[in-house]
């Protein structure tokens, strides 16, 4: 519909140059505003949506067919929960909204991919790293970020590039899917490395493995306790992160060198939730202002995050790196609508698959089954309450303090 | 079962000419008014877009769960807290089986139930020996446990890593619904269990679960087998849930088992059918469609203040109706009296 | 062997806790019959008033506890008079749903005001420990805990020495009768929901310190917690909670050592089953509160 009236309004316009203001492009967006994320990482992601769709129509919007194109961001709360993820982009569709972003997180992204791929709508994923979403051979959605397989591999390479180079480590994961996927690809990096996983190479299956959101982990230090690991990884999200950290101390779990941690320490929240505590653990991270990438549009990774932040009042020390997931994966649809020079979901998805953009966030280029294995996962410390980037070394602002507990 | 729901053996065809002599319009107009309203659901669905079908999909779904709630809950007086667990059994059930054995969703389906009534049996034998909050806490650790135990058997059920039910190409063992096919399912899953529970609540069973329900002991010592009825009661309603649960697997395709054993189904189920009046098939109904309609009306249209709003009207309504609202309403239609600010005085301190 | 002292020292100190949680629970639900959905929320709410009075003015959690139980018991006992008074005579599930909908109020309410970011309050010594052997026990658990024996003993002087305990228990056992014995019921029901509020909002704190707390997943959990352990402990016993509470903490911190994985959940859920179906009436329970739960 949207197409038909752009094809007929270029058709009457003529012309090959943008030469008017065509109709809007319509991106459609689940988003948590209520329930577990609703004012964390769902408000992070909407941020990134919004500052993405901004940026955009002061550039001028999105231009094909020889016109620009301001861009409309239609958005729904999804309380947080999956299934009702699913339903609010069935109901897009019926409104005839098939370019899609994905919501915040795993499982609602998991619950979405097979509506879209149903409804031949479109679906760029900002904020769902799990592999699992990728091997069923859906073929109409795309995610920018790095996949689950990376968080903890990326930990270990740059833990292997200090020195002293850790010997042993032990990993603690949660129960669910993408922090136990992780670890398991852990593991394997960790051997080949040639470090030791204590107390046991499949521990994090059994008895260092803890439940998803718990708030005690107690019994998975408590099986740590006497291994002596030079670093402590916790595979899994902000609470047990926190719970591990806090009850560490309490139970004189010391490892030698410190701790690391996935998705948890590169947010703001974690530095507000552990307070000193935080001082000196590292984090995967999907992106970092130090990357020499950048783009028409947001500039260069570092005007991204003074922009951004200022927007939105984080502090440039400490800011939600799912925003810029989020906005990533927002342009990416947006060059590849102007690559395929239409909205129609099938173009758009044909663009997708032959994208390849530098972008601010680094590059985008998707594999068959859709996801950016191009792009690396980076490494942070924290130090003064503040992320610094310590891998890749290249990219490096400051030293890493190592060991990081004294 | 069969002579439980008759009371004592009689012919088939004795039993249908004496239903069919004793109908009236007094004892006719529910049944009457539930197929107009369930041919009026069918029209409606021709005239609404296939997402807005998907909404009123998980009204169905809620209708189907608060009724089964009510029959264990409402009639019987045990308030299960652990009501989702048949519900993630019967979408693990479904799911597994699919997935790995390749069986179709028609005859996973009725594996699903069985396996929800085998778990209610179990678990009922011992529980509905305890009364009161002593049930209600044993049901709600009995699901936590439940989906600690589909957790853990990760090499049957991918456990938190989640589980897909194959529906694209020629892996599907059965053609995906669709959303059109969904809205029917549920609108006939939603059916039955309102024409079950309108079935039981007129039968002997439902005079007995009453009965069990006022004096536990009373109904024991005038011949009420307590311990069968109570444990039927519980497979009823387990059969309904585990029932849905199925239909929302496939629904789903992918789903970890946090999604489906969430407490939070539990306790809508209890909330709706208590919003609406526990002990009738109305209540269910009502407050089913009533909460669900509203939850996501704000949802759409009021952002991140829904849930507050949600919240306050929830309280609003309980200090207003405090009997549930479908018996207000009967209550001050039967006794033409109508004023809430009364109906406020006689539950107050 | 030092594994399994350590893990049973880190369950009695983490019980203490457990049981501080309940406690103000299984007051309301043995008076007043009603299961507080709210109970959680309420502790989180204690939780950022001490939050805020160590952000702002740095004071100390434990110094900030009368300020948070004060703040706590007006909320409470305006909440009670002015809401659950109202259906306190309809059936116990609709209070339920009542506290539900309050539940929803103030948690997004705490939500759309702290944002949902986690929260600690930072101390120099609640992570901290002291190792007696191989077995490291924490201040700040090992500080909750004896504050929940205290307050338990405290209050159960409180029920048992007092004017204002013997009317709760007088009203609590039968409302008619000590109606008619002069007590103002609506007033005394507010003092017991706002004395429960207080100390849901002094274990919010010790939450605080020991651990971290968020609006959105920590006050269904803390409900849940008091929950389970206000009937494995048994209701009618001040005791009772913070029996429930180290039991609880106990089996779950053994059961973590014995068990792989995330079966310890299970474990701790089949052991309230076996002790319900043993024990209807909790472990230290009286049977008089036992069946009084109806739709």
């Amino acid at each position: 519909m949207v197409a038909m009236a752009v094809f007929v309004s270029a058709a009457c316009g003529g012309g090959g140059t943008t030469s008017g203001s065509g109709s809007n492009v319509t991106f459609a967006a689940p988003v948590s505003q209520t329930g577990a994320f609703g004012q964390a990482e769902g408000l992070y992601t909407l941020q990134g949506y919004k500052f993405c769709v901004q940026t955009l129509n002061s550039k001028g919007g999105i231009s094909y067919g020889g016109q620009s194109h301001q861009v409309k961001l239609v958005i729904e709360d999804d309380q947080s929960v999956a299934a009702t993820s699913a339903q609010i982009v069935d109901q897009f569709h019926d409104q005839g909204d098939k370019l899609i972003l994905s919501p915040y997180g795993s499982a609602g992204t998991t619950a979405v991919a097979p509506v879209v791929e149903r409804n031949a709508q479109v679906m760029v994923d900002s904020n769902g790293a799990d592999t699992a979403i990728f091997s069923h051979g859906y073929k109409n959605t795309f995610a920018v970020l790095s996949p689950s397989s990376s968080y903890v591999t990326s930990i270990i390479d740059a833990l292997s590039a200090l020195s002293p180079a850790p010997k042993t480590v032990a990993i603690i994961a949660a129960s669910d899917g993408f922090s136990q996927h992780a670890a398991e690809q852990g593991v394997t990096e960790a051997k080949a490395k040639g470090m030791t996983v204590v107390p046991s190479a499949t521990a994090y299956t059994s008895s260092t493995k803890v439940t998803a959101n718990a708030t005690d982990v107690s019994s998975a230090l408590i099986a740590i306790k006497g291994t002596n690991p030079d670093v402590i990884i916790i595979s899994a999200h902000l609470n047990e992160a926190v719970a591990a950290v806090k009850q560490a101390s309490e139970l004189g779990v010391k490892p030698k060198d410190g701790f690391a941690a996935t998705v948890a320490p590169p947010t703001p929240a974690f530095i507000s939730a552990l307070g000193k505590s935080s001082e000196g653990i590292f984090g995967s991270t999907q992106w970092v202002p130090e990357i020499s990438a950048s783009d028409p549009v947001f500039g260069s990774a570092h005007e991204f995050l003074t922009n951004f932040t200022n927007t939105y009042g984080w502090s440039s020390q400490q800011y939600p790196y799912q925003a810029a997931d989020a906005a990533a994966g927002c342009e990416a649809l947006a060059l590849a609508i102007e690559k395929a020079g239409s909205v129609d979901p099938a173009a758009v998805r044909t663009a997708l698959v032959g994208l390849k953009a530098d972008t601010f966030y680094g590059h985008i280029e998707f594999d068959s089954t859709g996801m950016n294995t191009s792009k690396p996962m980076y490494v942070i410390q924290i130090q003064k309450s503040a992320f610094v980037t310590i891998y890749p070394s290249n990219l490096a602002t400051k030293q890493a303090i190592w060991p990081a507990v004294s | 079962m069969a002579e439980i729901l008759r009371g004592r053996a009689r012919s088939r065809q004795g039993l249908f000419r004496e239903w069919i002599r004793t109908r009236t319009p007094a004892n006719s107009w529910p049944a009457l008014v539930g197929l107009a309203v369930f041919v009026a659901m069918l029209g409606l669905q021709q005239l609404i877009e296939p997402g807005t079908q998907r909404l009123l999909t998980s009204v169905f779904l809620f209708v189907a769960l608060a009724q089964a709630w009510n029959i264990i809950g409402g009639y019987t007086g045990y308030a299960s807290f652990g009501q989702v667990a048949f519900f993630g059994l019967g979408a693990y059930t479904v799911a597994v089986l699919m997935n790995s054995y390749h069986v179709s969703f028609w005859a996973a389906l009725p594996v699903a139930v069985v396996v929800g009534v085998v778990f209610a049996v179990a678990i009922g034998v011992p529980l509905l020996r305890l009364r009161g909050h002593y049930f209600a806490i044993a049901t709600l650790g009995a699901a936590e446990g439940a989906r600690e135990v589909i957790n853990n058997l990760t090499s049957v059920t991918g456990g938190g890593g989640g589980i897909t039910i194959p529906t694209f190409g020629t892996d599907a063992p059965t053609p995906y619904f669709g959303k059109p096919g969904f809205y029917l399912a549920f609108l006939v899953l939603a059916a039955v269990s309102v024409a079950l529970a309108t079935v039981l609540a007129r039968s002997r069973f439902g005079y007995s679960m009453v009965a069990v329900h006022e004096d536990e002991d009373a109904a024991g010592a005038i011949g009420i087998n307590t311990t069968v009825v109570k444990v039927v009661a519980f497979g009823v309603s387990a059969a309904i849930v585990a029932c849905a649960g199925a239909f929302y697997a496939f629904q789903q395709i992918e789903f970890y088992p946090t999604d489906v054993f969430d407490a939070s189904f539990t306790v809508l189920m209890v909330i709706m059918v208590v919003i609406g009046g526990s002990g009738s098939v109305g209540g269910p109904l009502v407050g089913a469609v009533g909460l669900q309609l509203l939850s996501q009306f704000l949802r759409v249209n009021l952002g991140s203040f829904n849930q507050l709003i949600f919240g306050a009207i929830i309280v609003l309504v309980v200090v207003f109706f405090p009997q549930g609202v479908v018996i207000y309403v009967r209550d001050a239609w039967r006794t033409r009296h109508f004023s809430v600010l009364d109906n406020v005085r006689r539950y107050r301190l | 062997m030092s594994r399994f002292l350590q893990a049973a020292a880190y369950g009695v100190v983490q019980g203490g806790l457990l049981g501080l949680v309940a406690v103000g629970f299984s007051l309301v639900w043995g008076v007043m019959n009603v299961v507080n959905f709210s109970h959680g929320a309420l502790a989180v709410a204690g939780a950022y008033v001490a939050w805020i009075l160590n952000v702002r003015f740095g004071l100390d959690p434990f110094l900030a506890i009368p300020v948070v139980a004060v703040a706590l018991f007006a909320f409470g006992y305006v909440v009670q008079r002015g809401l659950i008074n109202l259906v306190i005579n309809a059936p116990i599930f609709l209070t339920l749903l009542l506290t539900f909908g309050l539940n929803l109020v103030i948690l997004n309410g705490l939500q759309l005001l702290f944002k949902a970011d986690d929260r600690t309050i930072d101390t120099s010594y609640a992570s901290q420990s002291f190792a007696i052997g191989a077995v490291n026990v924490p201040y700040g658990r090992l500080a909750a805990c004896f504050l929940a024996l205290g307050i338990t003993v405290a209050l159960a002087l409180l029920m048992s020495r007092t004017r204002l305990g013997h009317a709760i228990g007088a009203t609590g056992m039968d409302r008619g009768a000590a109606r008619l014995m002069g007590i103002r019921a609506r007033h005394i029901y507010a003092v017991t929901f706002g004395i429960a509020a207080a100390l849901a909002g002094v274990a919010g704190t010790m939450i605080a310190t020991v651990g971290s707390f968020n609006p959105t997943t920590t006050p269904g959990q803390l409900t849940l917690d008091a929950f389970v352990i206000s009937v494995l402990g048994g209701l009618g016993n001040m005791y009772g909670a913070l029996v429930g509470g180290l039991v609880l903490g106990i089996a779950e911190s053994l059961g973590g050592l014995l068990l792989t994985g995330t079966w310890v959940n299970a474990i701790a859920m089949a052991v309230l089953i076996i002790t319900l179906i043993i024990r209807p009436s909790g472990l230290i329970g009286k049977a008089l509160y036992g069946g009084r739960v109806e739709v």
